[in-house]
C-alpha cells in the first residue's frame, strides 16, 4: 500500500521537475517547485519524519514560493518578461 | 528506503540539468531549489529502518523501547537545519538576481559575463 | 554541439557515481550514535521529541552555527537590496489594494495563526514541531498582512528588538550552561521535571522560544526587504 503511494508520489514529483525546468513560463516553474515541495512534505511524513514534514510544508511550499513571487513581480516591474 | 534514494538522486540530475542548461537567472534559481529538495530526501531516506516509526515518545512508543522501534532520529535534525538554511540561500540568490536586472536590465546569463558592473 | 555532449556526460557520470549509494541495502539497526540518543535521550534531557533533543541539545552548537547563516543570509539580502535615498523607485503603478474579502479574512486570521505558531513553538520538547517550524508559521502571518494590507509593515525598531534580543537569549542560556552547568548549552540547568509535561525538559522549552522568535523575525525581516523592493 504504502509502495503504491510512493510510486504515485514519485512519479509526480519527477513530471513537476521535469515541467519546472522545460517550461518558458516562470511562474509556472515556481509554482511547479512549491508543488515539489508539497509532494516531498507527504514523503517525509512515509518515512516516519513529522517534524521534517512540517518544516518542509512551511518552507518549501510555503515560503520559498513566496520569495519566487516576489522578486518576480520586482523583475516585471522593473520592466522584465516573465517569459524564458 | 531505496526508492526514495533513488528519487533523490533523479531530483538532483533534474535539477543540475536545469542549472547547467537554461539560460533565464531565475530557473537556474528554481534548478537550485530542486536540487536542494533532492539531496534532503536521500538524507532523510537513509535514516529510515523498515517497520518502525516516529522518534516521539508517547502512548504509541514507549521510552524503554525507544532504541528498537523509533527510526533515526539525527538525520532528521540535520535535514530540519538544512530545510531552512536552504530557504535564505535561495532568498539572497533571488536578492542578487532582482539587483543584476536592476543594473544590466537583463536577466540572460549569456550576456552577464563580467564579474563587476 | 559540444556542449551539449559534455552536459550529457556530466549527468551521466553523476548517476553513475550516485547510484551505489542509492542502492545501499537499508540498514537493519541503529548506530551507535542514534543508539545512544535514543536509549538515553529522554532519561538525559527529559524531552519527549528526540528529534528536538538533538538539535537543541546534542548538536546544539550545529543550531547556533544555523541562526548565525540565517542573520547572515538576512543582512546580506538588505545589502544586496539596498537603495540610496535619491534612486527611490519609480512607481511605475501604485499598489492595488487587495479586495475586502482578503482584508477582512487576513485581520481574522493573524491572530490565529500567531497562536498556532506559539504553540507548535511552547510544544516543541512533546510533539512534532520545535523553533524552526513555529519561528516559520509566524511569519506567515505577518506575511498575510504584509501582502493583504499593501502599506503594512512591522515596525523596524520591533523587528530589530526582536532579531536581536533573541539571538542574544540564545547565547545568554548557552553562556549560562557553562556557568551554572557543565557545558556551553547545558540545558539541564533547569529542573527537568517529568516527561510530557509543558514545563519540563529543563531549558530546552527557552531555548525552542528564542530559536522560534528569531527564525521569525528574519524571515519576516527577509520577506520585508524584498516586498518593499517590489512595492
Amino acid at each position: 500500500m504504502t509502495l503504491v503511494l510512493l510510486i504515485a508520489l514519485a512519479v509526480m514529483m519527477l513530471g513537476a521537475a521535469v515541467f519546472a525546468v522545460i517550461t518558458r513560463e516562470l511562474m509556472a516553474a515556481v509554482l511547479a517547485s512549491g508543488m515539489i515541495g508539497l509532494l516531498a512534505s507527504v514523503i517525509y511524513l512515509v518515512l516516519a519524519a513529522p517534524d521534517v514534514a512540517m518544516t518542509e510544508a512551511a518552507i518549501g511550499s510555503g515560503l520559498t514560493t513566496v520569495v519566487f513571487l516576489l522578486a518576480l513581480r520586482r523583475i516585471k516591474q522593473l520592466g522584465g518578461s516573465d517569459h524564458d | 528506503m531505496t526508492l526514495v534514494s533513488i528519487l533523490g538522486f533523479a531530483l538532483v540530475a533534474i535539477g543540475l540539468w536545469g542549472v547547467l542548461t537554461q539560460r533565464h537567472l531565475v530557473k537556474i534559481i528554481v534548478g537550485f531549489s530542486i536540487v536542494d529538495t533532492g539531496v534532503h530526501l536521500v538524507i532523510v531516506s537513509l535514516g529510515y529502518l523498515k517497520g518502525r516509526t516516529a522518534p516521539i515518545i508517547d502512548h504509541a512508543l514507549a521510552a524503554g523501547d525507544a532504541a528498537s522501534k523509533a527510526v533515526d532520529p539525527i538525520p532528521s535534525a540535520l535535514v530540519l537545519t538544512a530545510i531552512v538554511i536552504g530557504l535564505a540561500v535561495t532568498a539572497l540568490l533571488l536578492a542578487f538576481a532582482v539587483r543584476v536586472f536592476r543594473e544590466k536590465k537583463t536577466l540572460n546569463i549569456d550576456a552577464i559575463s563580467e564579474l563587476k558592473w | 554541439m559540444i556542449k551539449r555532449l559534455f552536459i550529457v556526460l556530466l549527468l551521466a557520470v553523476t548517476v553513475y557515481l550516485l547510484y551505489p549509494l542509492a542502492v545501499l541495502t537499508p540498514q537493519q539497526t541503529l548506530g551507535a550514535a542514534a543508539t545512544h540518543v535514543t536509549e538515553n535521550g529522554v532519561s538525559e534531557l527529559g524531552a519527549a521529541n528526540l528529534v528536538t533533543s538533538v538539535i537543541v541539545s546534542y548538536r546544539g552548537l550545529d543550531t547556533l552555527g544555523e541562526v548565525t547563516v540565517l542573520f547572515l543570509a538576512t543582512a546580506g539580502v538588505g545589502f544586496v537590496l539596498f537603495r540610496r535615498r535619491e534612486e527611490k523607485a519609480v512607481k511605475s503603478t501604485t499598489p492595488r489594494a487587495a479586495s475586502e474579502f482578503l482584508q477582512t479574512g487576513a485581520l481574522l486570521l493573524w491572530p490565529l495563526i500567531v497562536l498556532l505558531g506559539l504553540y507548535v513553538i511552547l510544544h516543541g520538547h512533546l510533539s512534532p514541531g520545535g523553533g524552526f517550524q513555529g519561528g516559520v508559521i509566524l511569519a506567515s502571518a505577518f506575511l498575510l498582512v504584509m501582502l493583504a494590507f499593501p502599506g503594512a509593515a512591522l515596525p523596524d525598531s520591533l523587528r530589530h528588538a526582536m532579531e536581536s534580543l533573541s539571538g542574544l537569549a540564545y547565547v545568554g542560556i548557552g553562556l549560562a550552561g557553562l556557568l551554572l552547568g557543565d557545558y556551553f548549552l547545558d540545558t539541564r540547568i533547569l529542573p527537568m521535571g517529568a516527561v510530557g509535561q509543558l514545563i519540563s525538559a529543563g531549558a530546552i522549552p527557552l531555548i525552542s522560544v528564542a530559536i522560534g522568535l528569531k527564525v521569525g523575525a528574519e524571515m519576516v525581516t527577509i520577506l520585508g526587504h524584498l516586498r518593499k523592493e517590489a512595492s
